[in-house]
């Protein structure tokens, strides 16, 4: 009896021995290895423009609100607080008071505070900085600190996507660090290759080309990360980060694809795990010659577009390429932004009203069964990133598609700087193009809107510049009720679907490969990584290598 | 006399190879710079970066310049130890290299030392008997992995020893989750795991090469008068092998180590990549696919650096192993 009691009192003793002093608790620790696509390039986050980059930077740094799981980007419903514990609107809606947490602290001592805030915004918005990001915030005019937690964001005009604007881009730098560095020396700034942010992770260590390490910052305001490590593997190639994974080296593989998911079949350790993207490929057309002002030959004719969409069996094409893991998009964005309206008025798939169309248009069938127009044959190159497997496979289908309508496509494959520059300066006739979109389909504008249709080096690759499409998408990204807004976009995607500077064709459902102990809490469409911090390892599955002591 | 022969010997080796390199840098940078394509491009994943932005980076870098002033500009820096800013690795050029370099060499080094002594031994089994049953097999199976291409050979190792044993990591240079604070020979012992199969990789090529070249050495060394006297006069026939023929034989060896060792210090691009070991291949490789033309230039450089010195090196121990080949 004596005996047990005395058990009773060493055991608290000799568990609380055995414990670590990193904070960590039942439900924290752990180490999470991500078999990352490449190495990061900066760390600065008004700097990154790599996914890579993004994934590490956004668990050091913190944006004052993030947005919710239903990915609104009108008003502030929706979003949480993050480093602003509150906000407040003027009563004109013309600027946002964002309170900052008292508790937040940067990673090296100091508190953050509204100064660091009004900096964050001048690094951003300075195009000496260049800021991947830096234009979406050219809706704020300034930032002002009333005191030392309150930073004041001013906008120049009223619009449903400010507190948006004002959240979602700017993740807070710290003035004490970087307040000395010129902006156009920022980049080489020591300060790009071990940061000091206030997240829920701290930066420990950066090998180049090896790993990027973080540790849960145990002292955090929002709470100590649920995991101790993690650590961002970069490998050469794809085959090696799916090896490093096979081999137990990686536990998460962010993109498995379609091709590689058989290889974790069976493995009782492996799960695939699926989650939303906003990403979004299409078949661009190229509506002027070569990026000057003269329609193109052949693709400056809707009519013939719109043939080509019919010719097209979208469905099965992204089933040939992608088996169940991918979707046709209702327009120009992805499926969890687009308008829920079902008729968006995309042309379905129709070979005969095809073949009706291209004749009208006096594109005869010859003998060999290939179209001509008074001895121009109906043909055209169709441009693709040589190494990206989805892309040269859509290709080919699209091309054997086409033939059978009497349409010769030549691809022309070639590599992705050279991909990017003729994309750019618009000289392509037709291109499969994907896009990784914001969370808003205010970016239409861009990417379609009239102003931008000759701009050299401007989003709208295509050229399309059509004046219902811009009334209708500027009154809808100034529209304030979502419902009205979502009717405008609606209209808007029927205007461009029916002009078909594209073709819609795939949204990818992403699918995550990892191992089995891990347990996701949420997994984004905005980006996968955005919740890694509430990721957590059940304590009676972790492994020796989730039971390292965090780094000081 | 012999001194200053050889001062103007070493002179001259010098000069010929700074200007090879500078011939080579020229070439290469010009090349670099004509090449279609944005260097800026591949870092954009396709995201919308802004026209001023990319213009911004475009100036920062100089890539806005006329060809012959960034070609002018860059040599004139390269002259004075900057081999410029690189946009991809987002650091000095000189920097990432002093990083991979140690990674490579210690690769290649490896490499170089199992693969000659492999070949070495094998062309000492086949020399012994030439036309007999183990020259003729050996002789064959050097001959196939000669053939091979080194990224089979290593997909196979990976497969067999990474993928279906589990005995060996398939890539990286150490373990992922390894900290600075592990004891030094449990990091030793880790960094040799990782080792093993790139190394191996490429010591198989490196000895079948050197097999082959060796025995045809040997078999000629065996045949001089100076082995048959040494022969008559009793040596044993493993003194005569070692003592004598192997040294006359030596030559075609050591140019080709010579040679060998800056190939694969310039980057044993595809294995490098294969095992993702973060060398001066997997580096150059990057560079290349980023179309990042400083750093790419930079390695570019250094390869053709190490050719040069390598082949003088390898053209001095050949002298001084036999004097006779200076004529």
């Amino acid at each position: 009896m004596r005996s047990r009691a005395l058990l009773a009192l060493l055991l608290p003793l000799f568990a609380s021995a055995c414990a670590d002093s990193s904070g960590a608790s039942e439900g924290s620790g752990g180490t999470v290895v991500v078999a990352a696509p490449a190495d990061v390039d900066v760390l600065i986050p008004a700097l990154t423009a790599t996914t890579s980059g993004q994934a590490v930077v956004q668990q050091l740094f913190d944006r004052l609100a993030d947005i919710g799981d239903d990915l609104n980007a009108i008003g502030d419903r929706g979003f949480r607080p993050h480093l602003a514990r509150a906000w407040a609107w003027s009563a004109d809606s013309l600027s946002i008071a964002f309170s900052i947490d008292p508790r937040a602290r940067w990673h090296d001592g100091p508190p953050v505070t509204a100064r660091d805030v009004r900096f964050t915004f001048g690094l951003y918005s300075d195009p000496v900085t260049g800021a991947p990001f830096g234009p979406d915030l050219a809706n704020i005019d300034s930032v002002t600190v009333r005191d030392s937690l309150t930073a004041v964001f001013w906008f120049k005009r009223r619009t449903p996507e400010q507190f948006f604007e004002a959240t979602y881009q700017m993740l807070i730098h710290p003035e004490h660090l970087l307040g000395a560095v010129p902006h156009d020396a920022l980049r080489q700034s020591p300060f790009g290759r071990a940061p000091v942010g206030s997240g829920r992770f701290r930066f420990v260590q950066w090998e180049r080309g090896v790993r990027v390490v973080i540790a849960s910052d145990t002292a955090n305001y929002m709470g100590r990360a649920r995991l101790d490590r993690v650590i961002f593997a970069p490998a050469a190639d794809y085959p090696a980060s799916v090896n490093r994974l096979l081999t137990r080296e990686a536990d998460v593989l962010e993109n498995a694809r379609p091709e590689v998911l058989p290889q974790f079949a069976g493995k009782a350790d492996l799960r695939t795990l699926p989650y939303a993207s906003l990403t979004y490929g299409y078949l661009l057309f190229s509506l002027h010659d070569r990026g000057t002002a003269r329609a193109h030959p052949l693709f400056g004719e809707v009519a013939l577009r719109r043939a080509f969409v019919r010719a097209l069996d979208r469905t099965s094409l992204v089933r040939a390429v992608f088996d169940s893991l991918a979707t046709v998009p209702p327009g120009p964005s992805p499926t969890s932004i687009a308008p829920r309206d079902t008729g968006l008025g995309q042309a379905a798939y129709n070979p005969a009203e095809s073949d009706r169309l291209l004749d009208s248009l006096g594109w005869a069938r010859g003998a060999d069964g290939m179209r001509a127009r008074l001895g121009t044959p109906l043909a055209f190159s169709l441009l693709i990133p040589a190494p990206v497997r989805t892309r040269v496979r859509f290709a080919t289908l699209i091309q054997a598609a086409l033939k059978e309508r009497g349409v010769a496509v030549t691809i022309e494959s070639v590599e992705p700087a050279v991909y990017t520059e003729r994309v750019g300066k618009r000289a392509f006739d037709a291109t499969l193009y994907a896009i990784n979109t914001d969370p808003t389909l205010s970016t239409l504008r861009q990417s379609w809107g009239g102003a931008s249709a000759l701009t050299a080096g401007g989003s709208n690759r295509a050229g399309y510049a059509s004046p219902a499409f811009d009334a209708l998408a500027d009154s809808a990204a100034t529209t304030m009720d979502p419902a009205a807004s979502h009717a405008l976009w609606a209209r808007a995607f029927r205007v461009i679907n029916a002009d078909a500077p594209a073709i819609w064709l795939y949204e990818p459902r992403m699918m995550m490969a990892l191992h089995r102990r891990i347990q996701p809490e949420r997994v984004l469409a905005t980006q996968w990584f955005a919740g890694l911090a509430d990721w957590s390892i059940p304590a009676g599955q972790r492994l020796p290598r989730d039971r390292a002591i965090l780094a000081k | 006399m012999r001194a200053s022969q050889g001062a103007r010997r070493l002179s001259g080796t010098v000069g010929r190879g700074a200007l090879v390199v500078l011939v080579v840098a020229v070439t290469s940078a010009t090349l670099m710079h004509l090449a279609p394509g944005d260097p800026l491009g591949s870092a954009m994943e396709g995201r919308e970066v802004p026209t001023e932005v990319l213009a911004r980076w475009r100036a920062e870098q100089g890539f806005d310049r006329p060809l012959p002033v960034k070609v002018g500009h860059w040599l004139w820096s390269a002259a004075q130890g900057d081999l410029g800013f690189s946009f991809s690795a987002n650091r000095p050029v000189i920097e990432a290299i002093r990083e991979a370099l140690p990674y490579t060499v210690l690769l290649a080094g490896v490499a170089l030392v199992l693969g000659f002594a492999l070949g070495i031994a094998l062309a000492f089994a086949q020399a012994r008997r030439p036309g007999g049953p183990v020259d003729r097999w050996l002789g064959d199976g050097a001959l196939a992995l000669w053939a091979l291409p080194e990224f089979v050979i290593a997909l196979v190792l990976i497969e067999c020893v990474s993928l279906r044993m589990g005995w060996l990591p398939s890539g990286g240079p150490g373990d992922l989750t390894m900290g600075p604070d592990a004891p030094l020979g449990v990091r030793l012992a880790d960094r040799l795991r990782h080792l093993a199969l790139p190394a191996a990789t490429l010591a198989i090529v490196v000895a079948a090469q050197v097999a082959r070249m060796q025995r045809v050495a040997l078999i000629d060394a065996w045949r001089q008068p100076f082995v048959r006297a040494a022969r008559a006069k009793g040596v044993g026939e493993t003194a005569l092998l070692m003592r004598h023929a192997w040294r006359a034989a030596l030559g075609p060896t050591v140019v080709l180590a010579g040679l060998a060792l800056p190939a694969l210090a310039g980057g044993a691009f595809i294995i490098e990549r294969v095992y993702a070991w973060p060398g001066m291949g997997s580096l150059a490789f990057q560079a290349l696919a980023d179309r990042d033309p400083h750093l790419a230039l930079g390695c570019v450089v250094l390869g053709a650096g190490l050719v040069v010195t390598g082949g003088a090196l390898a053209d001095l121990v050949r002298l001084r192993l036999d004097p006779r080949s200076e004529a």
